[in-house]
């Protein structure tokens, strides 16, 4: 294993009592010329050994004793003449042991000649070597490791990303330069084009909650030749995500979609997502938890969803004809019939079948609570838009856009989507065996502090035992410390952005030495400090911009529609599903009709895609039938006088 | 707690004391540091004869102008030890190390150096110990006046400083087959012919156990200012070679000892060394910075010659 | 605002061999005076609108006499209450498939009633405050439905529907007539109506808070058990029609009395049975009968009966009752012969409504279709093959 060096060294390791070379760390000497930096990955030659180590601190010295000789060798002036003699200055560094070989037995690093890493040193440094060798190579690439000169890949293991030895990713860094959102945008292209095959399908599911950041995967976006290069080293393809779709629910209006991805050219895969009180109540623990809700009005809401909703509920003491809630307009007319009932029988008529009555209205105002709150989701008519489940394909991606969800609303499509996805999990009824979720802003949805949530609970659950079920959790967030500890705790691989220095002091960074800090809080866009199970140190790496169009550029280069007045965006929906059709027509096919009506029709338009759209539509709307005046009129006396046939 | 009284003895509390004996017509000083004198025992004072000036005077040399070319330092360095004993005869052994660093720019690189090792004792213990010392020069100590050890190490430790000078001297003849740069020497030029007559050399001597003059002289010589050097003379030598030699006052000295920054150029005796004895003065004083300390002499010490010093002393394994 | 809704009147039905003494069918003199006896009530009653919602005649070419009759029934309605709105809605048994054909029941509106047979039309009675929006059985089975939608300023908001609203018929559709248009409960909008007056099935029928279907006036049928079944599940005495007052919201059932009866009498296990007692039994049920059976419409089924028994049982005494009855009609049922077919999950045998009900199911449908529905249609197809009724 001993390393044939081509090029001379950089350094000789130095020992001292003050400063000795231990199993995990060493200090050496280089040339002040030297290319060494902060993250350099070295090897260190000695007879026996060889021993890889990534620089975590360095350190200059000059012979000068005191501050004061420099001010008495000055004259005390600092413009004075400039010394014909530079002082005598040496460069040494600090560097963390990543590998011995041979490991056993574990012995301090020894007085060696120090080199620059080459490709292979990087690799086995790295312990890449034991996943990326051979058939079956687990190795995604996660940028290039860059020093002296060098460009080597760098990989991290599937099996430690996306399950199951370990999996899950965080991404910290702040805002703007840390590049979190094109790292994990750059990943997933990754991902798709590496992830082995004997490992099974791969999918992603983004929650766009940020402006139009998620909205344009899978349009080109502009790379420069450096970009390109690291593409090429890795071996991939800078291409954006032929499969994707975006889904977002509509404004309030219900025909406007609440997203800013509305651009024409784009509505062929942008989608509405509309659910029916079926799918709310559900989840409607995610709202309870929210108040002050309790396990009353928890087991009526359970009687609700267990007993009322979605199939025939008889009560002949409220009504003679059985109840069938389907819609919120169908569980309020069964709450007004509860309500009703309750006034009737005047005093006592405080329990409804052991539910107190003001759980009851509790429960109500709650539920009414979710459809006004999360109008243009939650929808009236029974209409469902919902993602594909269980049609999932391999390699697609699927945003869901929450952006302009009241957060409520956003908890909710949070709470259920990630539940659906791990039912069929579990159940491998979804089409692919891993997705990976990516939140952003998780400080919003699991902070560290702040009362227990439905969502925090679930993202944790998902930290904790998704990686069984090939659910991944792909987080970032500005501030690592504001975020739930376990649930960044339990990400295998961790990345690290250009960081603010206030986050640097907490706790949770103390390992890393100041240059390592000072490095962290200077980071250029486009690179990042990695910790994966498989190095034992943090790595820096660069990566290339993202191949798909930025949520900035996109909403230039697709400018969202306007939101139309209610008929034109009703031609707008159904033109995308058949260009040929004039907004004439349907502006006239529309006019004086009842918005519900309209936008029930289209909702099943768009739900079953027919192949002639306006008929079905049209069919959904029913022809108008206009009014026509009638006088009483005396009929003709003809046959007044004729026998009655059958007397 | 009774109040202190005014003259209490206080041993360091002396700027009082200073400023009286100021307004008396002396120069408050303080004492010499360490080696300031050289060896006390060799102090002397040796007449030398002035070069042009009737009375030895002091002249401002104007700022201090860094040297203009590469400017090579050339010092040696020397160590001894008493490794064994035979009855009462040491075995002395000694390194020594001469190099060059040559400054091209503002960075001093080593571009030359040597060493030699030498083992040092009377026959007799030479004779014992001579499947012990390959590699090291063997020199019999010349037949002593008397069995006193401490004296065989005088002898040795002058044995030492000899091949040191040898050596250097070697590094210098060396240095200038190779190279015309200016080359400042650590010490005095008169040892060695070629050294005094080479007209890019210039010694720079901190020790003043010679003193040159004497009387009026001597008190101009100590009282010079900073950034003032003396008229030209030629130092009185015994059995060395004729010099052009001066002092240079290289820091302010009152407060301090008279020797404070002092030091004593010499150069080759030659026209042109007249002519230019200031230009060459204005180059040593940008040598002031930066400051050699931690060492001792740092006063009038050259940093190029103290980076000599511990090139020399990393060779020697220091 | 009171509405009297009716439907079905099916005149000109005609069944069994009875004839009146003028020489006519004795169901459809039947079926003709009960709507005789309607019209003189609601002449009595004086309500402000008049629906029949479909089905006035039995057939798209009724003989001439049940022309000449409901022209004259019409019309003297008409007379009568010369403010009331009077609509007659088209419906699947009245109405031609072929619209180029055109209904017999255009010809109505000369008696002064307002027919709407074909496209939906929506009429309004400045007078009354009354906006119907009437829709045919032929107006439902285009492409594009009318939009069910009130409209305009009227108070009285009525919807007049011919057609099936699925889910709501029992799963045996005994009482139901195919080829209706069907709907579903939402389609309907009850909520956003006064009151939406259904026609087609022939068991009076509440399908939600303001919705209705009035009934037959008669049995109009060809299993007047099953749809007799039917009514006593549904604790109805018999046929009648609907009086809705529009303002306080209730709902008035009239019922009508039906000239005779129709009876299903207890069935007969035959199994281990003598000829003899099944003979005896057979004679005892008639005579039970509550009025005696004479002028009864009447059936007997006898289960599990062998041919061997079958051919010796009393036939004298059953041609008397068939000749007292209007219909007396013995339904003697082979001993099963086929056993369970498919194999269930368990390993147990599956029988064929289960096996039906399993591949409905499972079957790819299109979004539009409500599963259940199509598994209940499926299985009152099933029944319908799987219990003939022999026509006596
Ligand atoms: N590999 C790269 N090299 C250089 N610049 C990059 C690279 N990747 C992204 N950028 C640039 O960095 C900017 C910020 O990127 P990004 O939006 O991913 O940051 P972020 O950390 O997610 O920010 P925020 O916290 O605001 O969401 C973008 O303008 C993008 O063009
Ligand atoms: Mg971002």
């Amino acid at each position: 294993m001993k390393q044939q060096a081509p090029i001379p060294p950089i350094g000789r390791v130095v020992a001292t009592e003050q400063k000795p070379s231990t199993p995990h760390q060493f200090y050496f000497w280089t040339a002040r010329s030297s290319p060494i930096g902060i993250g350099a990955i070295v090897r260190v030659d000695s007879d026996e050994r060889v021993i890889h180590g990534v620089v975590t601190d360095g350190f200059a010295y000059s012979d000068l004793e005191t501050p004061l000789d420099a001010v008495i060798g000055a004259e005390g002036d600092p413009a004075g003449l400039i010394d014909p003699t530079a002082r005598s200055e040496i460069r040494l560094y600090l560097a963390a042991v990543l590998r011995h070989h041979p490991e056993e037995p574990l012995q301090p690093v020894p007085l060696g000649a120090v080199h620059l890493a080459t490709d292979a040193d990087v690799t086995v440094a790295l312990r890449m070597d034991s996943f990326t060798d051979g058939e079956e190579s687990t190795g995604i690439p996660v940028g290039v490791y860059a020093g002296g000169g060098l460009e080597a890949p760098v990989y991290l293991d599937a099996d430690f990303l996306v399950g199951p030895e370990a999996a899950h990713l965080n991404i910290t860094g702040v805002s703007g330069l840390a590049t979190k959102t094109s790292a994990v945008e750059f990943l997933l292209t990754s991902i798709f084009q590496t992830f082995p095959t004997q490992k099974g399908s791969v999918a992603a599911l983004c929650f766009n909650v940020k402006g139009p950041d998620l909205c344009f995967l899978d349009q080109a976006g502009s790379l420069e030749e450096t970009d390109r290069n690291i593409y090429d080293r890795l071996g991939l393809v800078p291409e954006p995500f032929a499969a994707f779709q975006c889904y977002a629910p509509y404004k309030a209006d219900g025909v406007n979609l609440n997203t800013l991805r509305t651009h024409p050219d784009l509505e062929g895969n942008t989608r509405p997502l509309v659910w029916g009180l079926r799918q709310v109540l559900d989840y409607a623990e995610v709202l309870l938890n929210r108040d002050d809700i309790d396990a009353k009005a928890g087991a009526f809401i359970d009687f609700l969803a267990e007993r009322v909703v979605g199939q025939e509920f008889r009560d002949d003491s409220l009504r003679a004809k059985p109840f069938r809630v389907e819609t919120f307009a169908d569980l309020e007319e069964f709450f007004r019939a509860i309500f009703d009932w309750m006034e009737a029988l005047n005093r006592g008529g405080e329990i409804w079948r052991t539910h107190h009555i003001a759980t009851i209205r509790k429960v109500r105002n709650r539920l009414g609570n979710i459809s006004t709150r999360s109008k243009g989701l939650v929808t009236d008519d029974g209409e469902v838009h919902d993602l594909p489940w269980g049609e999932f394909t391999d390699r697609a991606v699927y945003t869901v856009d929450v952006a302009g969800l009241d957060p409520l609303a956003q908890d909710l499509v949070f709470a259920r989507v990630v539940s659906v996805l791990k039912e069929q999990l579990e159940r491998r009824t979804l089409g692919v065996d891993h997705v990976i979720v990516f939140v952003d802003e998780l400080n919003k949805y699991a902070p560290s502090d702040g009362p227990e949530t439905y969502v925090r609970k679930m993202l944790l659950d998902l930290s904790e035992r998704g990686r069984y079920l090939g659910l991944v959790l792909f987080s970032a967030q500005q501030f690592r410390s504001q975020v739930h500890r376990r649930v960044v705790g339990n990400a295998g691989t961790a990345l690290f952005g250009r960081m603010d220095n206030d986050e640097l002091t907490m706790g949770g960074y103390s390992t890393l030495s100041a240059a390592i800090k000072a490095k962290l809080a200077t980071l250029p866009k486009g690179e990042l400090m990695i910790r994966h199970p498989h190095f034992t140190q943090p790595i820096f790496v660069r990566f290339p911009r993202p191949a798909v169009l930025t949520g900035r550029d996109g909403v230039q280069r697709f400018p969202p529609s306007p939101d139309l007045p209610f008929p034109d965006a009703v031609a707008r929906v159904l033109r995308g599903m058949d260009s040929t059709l004039s907004t004439e027509e349907i502006r006239d096919l529309v006019a004086g009709r009842r918005a519900e009506d309209v936008r029930r029709s289209l909702h099943a338009t768009q739900r079953s895609r027919p192949d002639d759209p306006m008929a079905y539509f049209r069919a959904c709307l029913g022809r108008a039938v206009v009014a026509e005046s009638r006088d009483m009129r005396r009929g003709i006396p003809g046959v007044r006088s004729a026998p009655d046939p059958y007397a | 707690m009774s109040s202190v009284p005014r003259t209490r003895p206080h041993v360091h509390h002396l700027a009082p004391l200073r400023r009286a004996l100021s307004s008396c017509g002396l120069v408050p000083s303080s004492m010499p540091s360490a080696g300031g004198l050289g060896r006390a025992d060799d102090a002397a004072v040796r007449p030398a004869s002035l070069v042009g000036d009737a009375v030895l005077s002091s002249f401002p040399c104007g700022p201090p102008v860094g040297c203009p070319e590469a400017l090579g330092f050339l010092d040696g360095i020397q160590r001894h030890q008493i490794v064994a004993y035979d009855g009462p005869s040491p075995l002395v052994l000694g390194w020594v190390a001469a190099g060059v660093l040559l400054r091209t720019g503002r960075e001093l690189k080593p571009t030359m150096a040597g060493t030699a090792q030498l083992a040092i004792g009377r026959e007799t213990v030479l004779a014992k110990a001579a499947d012990a010392l390959h590699g090291f020069e063997v020199l019999p100590l010349e037949p002593p006046d008397d069995l006193h050890p401490a004296h065989d190490l005088d002898v040795a430790r002058g044995m030492v400083d000899r091949r040191r000078a040898q050596l250097e001297e070697e590094i210098g003849q060396r240095f200038r087959a190779t190279s015309s740069a200016w080359l400042l020497i650590d010490g005095s030029l008169s040892h060695s012919t070629a050294w005094s007559q080479d007209p890019r050399m210039l010694g720079i001597a901190k020790s003043h156990a010679i003193l040159p003059f004497d009387g009026r002289a001597l008190t101009t010589y100590l009282q010079l200012p900073e950034g003032c050097r003396t008229s030209l003379f030629r130092p009185a030598t015994r059995g060395g070679r004729e010099t052009f030699s001066w002092g240079l006052r290289l820091r302010e000295w009152m407060g301090k000892d008279p020797f404070h920054g002092l030091v004593r150029i010499e150069a080759a005796p030659t026209e042109e060394t007249r002519r230019r004895a200031s230009e060459y003065s204005q180059w040593i004083l940008a040598e002031r910075s930066p400051l050699s300390a931690p060492d001792v002499r740092w006063d009038r010490q050259l940093y190029g010659m103290r980076a000599v010093e511990r090139y020399l002393g990393a060779i020697l394994g220091e | 605002m009171r509405l009297a809704h009716l439907a079905d009147t099916h005149l000109g039905f005609r069944q069994y061999h009875r004839q009146t003494a003028a020489g006519l069918n004795q169901r459809e003199a039947d079926v003709a005076n009960v709507f005789r006896h309607t019209v003189d009530t609601l002449v009595a009653e004086q309500p402000d609108a008049i629906i029949i919602a479909g089905d006035v005649f039995h057939t798209v070419r009724p003989p001439n006499a049940a022309i000449v009759f409901a022209f004259q029934q019409l019309h003297r309605l008409r007379e009568a209450l010369p403010k009331s709105a009077i609509i007659v809605v088209g419906g699947n048994h009245d109405t031609p498939r072929s619209a180029e054909s055109g209904s017999i029941l255009r010809l109505f509106s000369a008696a002064g009633v307002d027919v709407v047979a074909e496209e939906a039309q929506r009429l309004v009675y400045p007078a009354l405050d009354l906006s119907v929006l009437v829709v045919p059985h032929q107006a439902l089975m285009g492409d594009v439905r009318p939009a069910l939608e009130p409209d305009g300023t009227a108070q009285h908001q009525v919807l007049a529907l011919h057609g099936e609203i699925a889910g709501t018929f029992p799963s045996d559709h005994a009482a139901m007539e195919y080829g209706g248009a069907v709907l579903t409960e939402g389609d309907l909008q009850s909520e956003r109506w006064s009151y939406v007056a259904l026609g087609h099935y022939h068991v009076m029928h509440q399908v939600n808070e303001r919705a209705w279907y009035a009934g037959a006036l008669e049995y109009v049928t060809t299993n007047p058990w099953g749809e007799r079944r039917d009514e006593v599940a549904r604790g109805l005495p018999g046929k009648g029609w609907l009086l809705a007052d529009l303002v306080s919201g209730e709902v008035e059932r009239r019922w009508v009395e039906q000239p005779r009866q129709v009876h299903d009498l207890p069935p007969i296990d035959a199994v281990g049975r003598s000829v003899a007692e099944i003979d005896r039994l057979l004679r005892a049920q008639l005579e039970a009968v509550p009025g005696g059976y004479a002028e009864q419409i009447i059936r007997q089924v006898v289960a599990e009966i062998p041919r061997h028994i079958a051919r010796d049982l009393d036939h004298a005494f059953i041609r008397q009752a068939k000749a007292g009855a209007l219909h007396y009609r013995l339904d003697l049922r082979r001993p099963a012969p086929t056993g369970p077919i498919g194999l269930a999950p368990g390993g147990r045998r599956q029988t064929l409504p289960e096996l039906l009900e399993d591949y409905l199911r499972r079957r790819p449908l299109p979004a539009e279709l409500d599963r259940d529905a199509v598994v209940a249609a499926g299985q009152a197809l099933l029944n319908a093959v799987r219990q003939p009724v022999e026509e006596a």
